[in-house]
């Protein structure tokens, strides 16, 4: 899971995905920002066939954050 | 199609060296995501998009100062922002105060067209207010009069009447989109946590609806739809099931209903099918629940070849490029074969007969900006044509042929009442035309007005038809010089010296006047090799980089065999 969402995030960052990690955030990744979060998110919901809740957007900020919630409902 | 496979996509495409379609974007929301449909759509016309955004909120002091190098303007303004009144507290309103409101909105807009254009030509693509899914008083909305669904729209009619005011501004329907969608238009989320009003199917939806206007503007609208019949034209197999047994109905009534619609809009329809000929012609002749007739088809590959080869040839017959073709088929099969063979083709595959004809209306990949009566006919014409060819292969002689099509030709200078074709021969003439520059109806009336301009026009007729308004020339005066700003010919009218009698005719009438030089002008594109020669053969003399005719020297050409060729003053 975490390749397919460090693929889908790189071609939407327009970056290599050998730039993101399990520690990449929307600080500390170039061109992650709150602009691109929008389509990341989009995206993934429309990847994984999911809506987040709108409580849990704001931990969508981080690699860790997007995979324990993905993990979660799949678990 | 999916974001990721979108994005996918654009990756591939970054480093393909193609030109660039330079997109401004004023906005008083949110909806950063929708450039990768942007991009897409881009790089499926054949162009890079370069994207600038506009701050968010402030429409009208982006559209200063602005740089002329964009293409198009992308103006998305949300009532929301602009006027608290007329959305959230529309059931407190007296009328004086709406009509207020409604003059301030337009008073905003007329600014902010006339801001852009004192620096840019760019078309503006301007998106109409969305009416409330629930207006401020209910059921009672729909009862009063001044409704607020009906001021919102009285809104977007006035800004549309603003829009003809100003060139190349066109409305794009956003309530169209959102009436298509409903609720799930919007991500009520994403408005409370970013101000983007819009779910990813509604930005979907939106950019589909953009680059229609797109598409038509920059001429790669598609002119010609190919289609299988077994399992798509009817349901089952023609050769196996037998005329009696093949399926036609409703869902396939209505796919016909639709590919009539673009026959009359001027989409060239022609059939390629693996079959016995016979057979499929037989369906249209003995099924009476047949809507589609043989009439509307032009031409048609009925064989047991690939399809690919056939489509080819289908393009070849009716001399158009295959990027001007889109090919529908039941089998996925067939479109990936087609597709891999002629990339620059586009396919549509008929999945489920009942969404046959939505498949086909939601496409829109045939739209137009314009509709002119020669569209209305322009099917019929082109089987006319093929008749026509069909007599020069019998006749071995040029000229006989020539002689034997009793062709008329009417030259005049063209009036209000051809703008519209002239503006549209312009847009979509893509082969016979030296300059390629895409004209609005509002350039050329001013090119009829402008007394350093002119341009004519040249309608056609023959034994077997009316051409109607086929060619177009616009020439710019300078002393004693006059500049072929534009020469275009549609191409169903080539290959019968059409064009060098109307060029021929134009030229004496120059003289007449007083014109002493006569310079013609090439810019090459991909599509246009077949005139770079032309000025040169006609006895143009090659000058760096134009071509010059002197008129006390004209060559000396025969245009005997026309029947008549009437030059209007």
């Amino acid at each position: 899971m975490e390749k397919i969402v460090i693929s889908i995030m790189s071609d939407i960052l327009d970056i290599p995905a050998d730039l993101l990690n399990i520690e990449s955030t929307i600080e500390n990744t170039e061109k992650w920002d709150s602009l691109n979060q929008l389509t990341i998110i989009l995206a993934l919901e429309e990847h994984y066939k999911i809506t987040f809740p709108d409580e849990v957007l704001p931990t969508l900020n981080s690699i860790k954050g997007i995979l324990k919630y993905l993990e979660q409902i799949h678990a | 199609m999916l974001l990721t496979e979108i994005t996918e996509h654009n990756k591939q495409y970054k480093n393909k060296d193609l030109p660039s379609l330079n997109l401004l974007i004023l906005r008083d929301i949110t909806l950063d995501p929708i450039e990768h449909f942007y991009r897409y759509y881009s790089n499926l016309m054949g162009y890079h998009a370069a994207i600038t955004w506009g701050n968010y909120n402030t429409i009208y002091q982006d559209s200063y100062n602005l740089s002329s190098d964009y293409d198009f303007i992308f103006i998305f303004p949300k009532l929301e922002m602009m006027t608290e009144n007329l959305t959230y507290k529309f059931s407190r309103m007296r009328t004086e105060d709406i009509q207020l409101e409604i003059s301030n909105i337009i008073f905003f807009f007329k600014g902010v067209f006339s801001n852009i254009r004192q620096s840019s030509n760019a078309v503006i693509l301007w998106h109409s207010f969305e009416v409330p899914l629930y207006p401020n008083l209910g059921i009672f909305d729909t009862i009063s009069e001044n409704s607020q669904l009906e001021i919102i729209n009285n809104i977007n009619s006035l800004t549309k009447g603003l829009a003809y005011e100003f060139k190349g501004v066109y409305c794009v329907d956003t309530n169209l989109c959102q009436s298509r969608l409903g609720n799930f238009f919007y991500d009520r989320r994403m408005w409370y946590s970013s101000k983007m009003p819009y779910s990813l199917d509604g930005l979907k939806e939106i950019a589909n609806e953009d680059f229609k206007y797109i598409r038509a503007l920059k001429g790669k609208n598609k002119k010609c739809l190919v289609l299988d019949c077994d399992n798509t034209l009817w349901g089952g197999i023609v050769g196996e099931d037998g005329i009696e047994k093949i399926q036609l109905d409703e869902k396939f009534i209505n796919f016909h209903r639709e590919i009539i619609n673009l026959y009359y809009r001027g989409i060239i329809i022609a059939l390629v099918s693996k079959n016995n000929e016979d057979d499929v012609w037989e369906v249209f002749r003995k099924r009476n629940d047949m809507t589609l007739k043989k009439e509307h088809i032009a031409t048609s590959q009925i064989n047991w070849d690939d399809k690919a080869t056939n489509i080819k040839i289908i393009a070849e017959n009716l001399n158009i490029g295959l990027d001007s073709i889109v090919f529908a088929d039941d089998s996925v099969f067939e479109c990936n074969l087609v597709k891999s063979l002629i990339p620059e083709i586009e396919t549509l595959h008929m999945n489920k007969p009942m969404d046959y004809s939505i498949i086909l209306a939601s496409c829109g990949l045939f739209d137009t900006v314009s509709l002119s009566d020669e569209d209305k006919k322009r099917g019929q014409m082109y089987k006319e044509d093929l008749q026509r060819k069909k007599i020069k292969s019998d006749k071995t002689n040029l000229l006989e042929y020539y002689t034997s099509l009793e062709m008329n030709l009417e030259i005049s200078k063209v009036t209000n009442l051809e703008v519209g074709r002239a503006s549209q021969l312009t847009q979509r003439t893509n082969q016979f035309n030296f300059t390629t520059r895409r004209y609005s109806e509002e350039d050329i009336k001013h090119f009829i007005e402008d007394p350093s301009h002119d341009i004519y026009y040249v309608k056609a007729r023959d034994n077997i038809g009316d051409l109607g308004i086929v060619g177009l020339i616009i020439l710019r005066y300078e002393d004693e010089s006059a500049f072929i700003d534009s020469f275009l010919m549609s191409c169903r009218a080539l290959g019968r010296t059409i064009e060098d009698a109307f060029l021929m005719n134009v030229i004496l009438q120059l003289e007449r006047t007083g014109i002493k030089r006569i310079i013609g002008l090439y810019s090459e594109t991909k599509k246009n090799i077949q005139v770079k020669d032309y000025y040169e053969r006609y006895g143009f003399i090659n000058n760096k980089n134009c071509w010059v005719l002197y008129t006390d020297n004209l060559p000396k050409k025969d245009f005997s065999y026309f029947k008549n060729i009437e030059m209007r003053e």
